[in-house]
């Protein structure tokens, strides 16, 4: 049983490695053919792990045949506009100014049910609000309501903000990141400072810092040293 | 585009490999089948000290490529190898004719198909 363990550990981190190089997707968003690699690559995986008569070998070249193609294919989809209509199909419009365009939708297969579920999920309940609704090729929608439905911005109010700009975090469960440390162009003595002020003495003492482009800190101590 | 060459990179070595595999399984699996026909040869003519030793001599270079065929092979495959090899020298034993060649058959036959499984053919395929 210990070949078991070894092999699922193996195994494991072949996979890992293999959907990190596939890049930075969630899996509600992946495109068809990344969906049938991870189905495949999920079963493929499972059949040394369990049968011990199977070389791992067995399960690591399929794998790692998947991966690459998977590689190689999604270059072409970013070097061809054709090859990605191809592979991935082009979004369609299947509401357009409050209709309902009912020829997309029977292409697509798309229900009336599916339909009136997404825009619910974007907060919409009438269609004739709906400026564009877009079936994007991985299967959702993405909802374009009217101007006038749209909720209010800031812009549209006039008023005047600043911006926020993107929290870089300092410390992550008490180690400093001295990557995102030169990025701010800061430094430790920066950070001693900040956690002097919070009354801490040291970067152990911290669950989270993060500090914005305007050098606003937020900082979260970790329970019981506050 | 370095990972598109990377990965035909990766693609191609791996062809390669299970290319020559395929290959030195072919290449294993020849002197085996000769000792194994020999050693039936000898059996018919009833010459059994020759099939002992044309058996043994078999199960010998069996034994020395199975470290390896364990890498890349189902077990079930080899384990019905090994245990038509132990059956051969067991009816040899007994000097039963039929059974030994009969055996030897069965092994030729399992011998020849471990490596034409490795073969791209259109059999293997569909």
């Amino acid at each position: 049983m210990i070949n078991a363990v070894a092999r699922t550990i193996i195994l494991y981190f072949i996979i890992i490695i293999g959907i990190r190089l596939m890049g930075k997707r969630q899996i509600g968003e992946l495109e068809p053919s990344e969906l049938v690699l991870s189905l495949l690559i999920a079963d493929l995986a499972a059949v040394p792990m369990q049968d011990f008569g199977i070389p791992l070998i067995m399960g690591v070249i399929p794998i790692l045949t998947l991966l690459c193609l998977s590689t190689i294919l999604s270059v072409l989809t970013v070097k061809s506009i054709r090859f990605r209509a191809l592979l991935c199909s082009r979004p369609s419009i299947v509401i357009q100014d409050g209709k309902i365009l009912t020829k997309e939708m029977v292409k697509n297969r798309f229900t009336v049910d599916e339909l009136m579920e997404e825009l619910r999920v974007a907060g919409i309940t009438d269609p004739s609000l709906v400026k564009y609704a877009v079936l994007e090729t991985t299967g959702r929608i993405s909802v374009l309501p009217f101007a006038q439905e749209r909720p209010a911005t800031v812009k549209d109010l006039g008023i005047s903000t600043t911006e926020a700009g993107l929290p870089l975090i300092i410390i992550s469960d008490g180690r400093i990141l001295s990557h995102n440390l030169k990025t701010r162009e800061l430094d430790t003595t920066w950070v001693e400072q900040q956690l002097r002020a919070h009354g801490l003495t040291t970067a152990r003492q911290v669950f989270l810092m993060t500090v914005d482009e305007e050098n606003r800190v937020y900082l979260v101590p970790k329970e019981g040293t506050a | 585009m370095k990972h598109l060459w990377f990965s035909v990179g990766i693609l191609t070595a791996m062809v390669l490999l299970l290319h020559w595999n395929g290959s030195h399984l072919v290449e294993l699996s020849k002197p085996l089948c000769e000792e194994i026909t020999l050693a039936s040869q000898a059996a018919r003519a009833g010459e059994w000290e020759n099939a002992v030793r044309h058996t043994t001599a078999a199960q010998e270079q069996w034994e020395t490529h199975t470290g390896y065929l364990r890498f890349v092979q189902c077990h079930a495959n080899l384990e019905k190898i090994s245990v038509l090899l132990e059956e051969s020298k067991a009816f040899l034993s007994c000097r039963e004719t039929g059974s030994y060649l009969a055996i030897n058959e069965q092994l030729l036959g399992a011998i020849e198909e471990l490596s034409e499984l490795e073969n791209l053919t259109a059999g293997n395929l569909f």
